[in-house]
């Protein structure tokens, strides 16, 4: 955990370098890496909607559940193995995250929120807490997100990310810790402000001012 | 919504920390208890954890998961049935003899909530009667506000401003709506109109936000609504010019679908 915090690694998390390799679900990725539409996710050759198939998961569909899951297992692993750090720890949050999602899809309500933005808040929140040793937080499972953006839309969704991914580029370094420190370390802002020597109101207006740059992307 | 939040005595900048999970206990318990009362906070919060999402699928690097993960998880939910599995009974003859006793048991008491469980059909059939006849009722009254034929006319009073209005044209599958009203009363600063898309199930959605002019007309288009989330109707609601995540007041006009 420890060289992660280093500044030179920070910045490749947030970077060019590392950003540049968003997931792209399994089943939009062709044999040389790129991206194409899918043929196996419904019968009619059409990109099911999330919503569509979170119903479908409800009624027990297995089938459908599997969609979700080459859509989004990517997403999920790579979210928690960004802050866990240890793959065997990430595979059993993929697992643990994913059944969930089986046994309770009533969880994500499709009318308040995205599917792939709740289950990276869903990941982060599990992974933390897995860091944490359950030091208490916001409970993993009750997350409502509301977003004006709709990115179960593939193609909104690539672009609002590459935006997201400018805007980390060129974050002031010190902006790009404390979030890095907050969001993926899970570290509280007392933990932030000794680490970083700074004061705990320029820590939070660091974090509060970053998140709000995020939504300035968001909205259209 | 920040100065809301402020208004609340709730900075912000907590708010989002509370987001993260990043403040101390005492915070965090403070905020928590604040949240669960105040419509816009809780808004704020969901917000922020769109944010969030979006953040964490920024910044992960790429990573593939082993394939073994979804053959575990696949062979895990074929043989679920989404209720607690049966363990492998070990069968012993002192526990076959309770089994069959606790069998035995479990006739008499079987035997005895049947006759309750008549009574309760019974009680259940006679309230379905009922709402088939209320259903049927409502059913002639769609018709008739259907019906092209059928005149229409708004009775008022002679002495008085004409009662509000609102006309809502909605595409579920593209997630947009458009709302037009009248005789409806501009609200004075810090107040405004929210729309609520009320779905089939689950909680009112906002819908978008809008003021009266001096004409005491309205006119909204709003483009944010979840996609393919059927509304069975929609209710405007005064919430705090910021909106709210719930409505906090009772609707000043309210409509459903046939």
């Amino acid at each position: 955990m420890r060289k992660w915090r280093a500044r030179g690694r920070v910045l490749g998390a947030f970077g060019a370098g590392n950003l540049a390799s968003h997931p792209i679900p399994d089943n939009e990725r062709t044999s040389n890496g790129g991206r194409r539409e899918s043929s196996a996710n419904s019968s009619m050759g059409q990109r099911e909607d999330d919503s569509v198939l979170v119903m479908r998961t409800r009624r027990g569909e297995r089938e459908a559940f599997a969609l979700l899951y080459d859509r989004y297992s990517r997403l999920v692993y790579s979210v928690a193995l960004r802050v866990v750090r240890n793959p065997s720890t990430a595979e059993d949050i993929l697992h643990d995250v994913f059944l969930q999602l089986w046994q309770s899809p009533e969880r994500f309500d499709s009318s308040r929120g995205n599917l792939p933005a709740w289950m990276a808040v869903i990941t982060r929140n599990r992974a933390i807490d897995r860091i944490r040793q359950q030091r208490g937080s916001v409970d993993p499972e009750e997350v409502v997100l509301y977003s004006s953006c709709d990115l179960g839309s593939e193609v909104e969704r690539t672009t609002v990310i590459e935006r997201i991914r400018e805007l980390l580029r060129t974050m002031p370094e010190p902006q790009c810790r404390a979030v890095e420190m907050a969001f993926f370390e899970g570290k509280t802002h007392a933990e932030i402000a000794s680490e970083m020597k700074e004061p705990l109101g320029t820590v939070k207006t660091r974090i509060r001012s970053a998140l709000i740059a995020i939504r300035k992307v968001l909205q259209p | 919504m920040t100065n809301e939040a402020l208004q609340h005595e709730i900075h912000p900048e907590d708010l989002t920390l509370y987001a993260l999970g990043a403040l101390g206990e005492a915070e965090r318990a403070r905020i928590q208890k604040h949240v669960e009362s105040c419509g816009s906070c809780r808004l704020e919060l969901q917000t922020l954890n769109a944010d969030m999402g979006v953040l964490a699928m920024a910044s992960a690097p790429e990573s593939a998961p082993p394939a073994r993960v979804k053959d575990r998880l696949m062979t895990e939910i074929a043989h679920e049935t989404r209720e607690p599995r049966r363990k492998a009974w070990n069968w012993s003859w002192a526990f076959r003899f309770t089994v069959a006793a606790i069998l035995v048991a479990a006739v008499f008491f079987e035997w005895r909530d049947t006759r309750s469980l008549r009574s309760q059909t019974e009680a259940l059939k006679r309230q379905l009667e009922h709402e088939r006849a209320d259903s049927a009722q409502a059913r002639a009254i769609a018709d008739l506000m259907k019906d092209p034929g059928a005149m229409r006319l708004t009775l008022v009073s002679t002495n008085s401003r004409p009662q509000p209005m609102a006309h809502v044209i909605c595409s579920s599958d593209k997630g947009r709506v458009l709302l037009i009203a009248q005789n409806l009363a501009p609200l004075g600063p810090g107040k405004m109109y929210e729309l609520w898309l009320l779905p089939m199930s689950g909680k009112p959605v906002p819908a978008g936000m809008f003021n009266a002019d001096a004409k005491w007309t309205a006119a909204m288009y709003h483009a944010g609504l979840p996609e393919y989330v059927e509304a069975k109707g929609f209710a405007i609601t005064i919430e705090p010019a910021e909106g709210s995540a719930a409505p906090t007041t009772s609707p000043v006009l309210m409509g459903t679908s046939g």
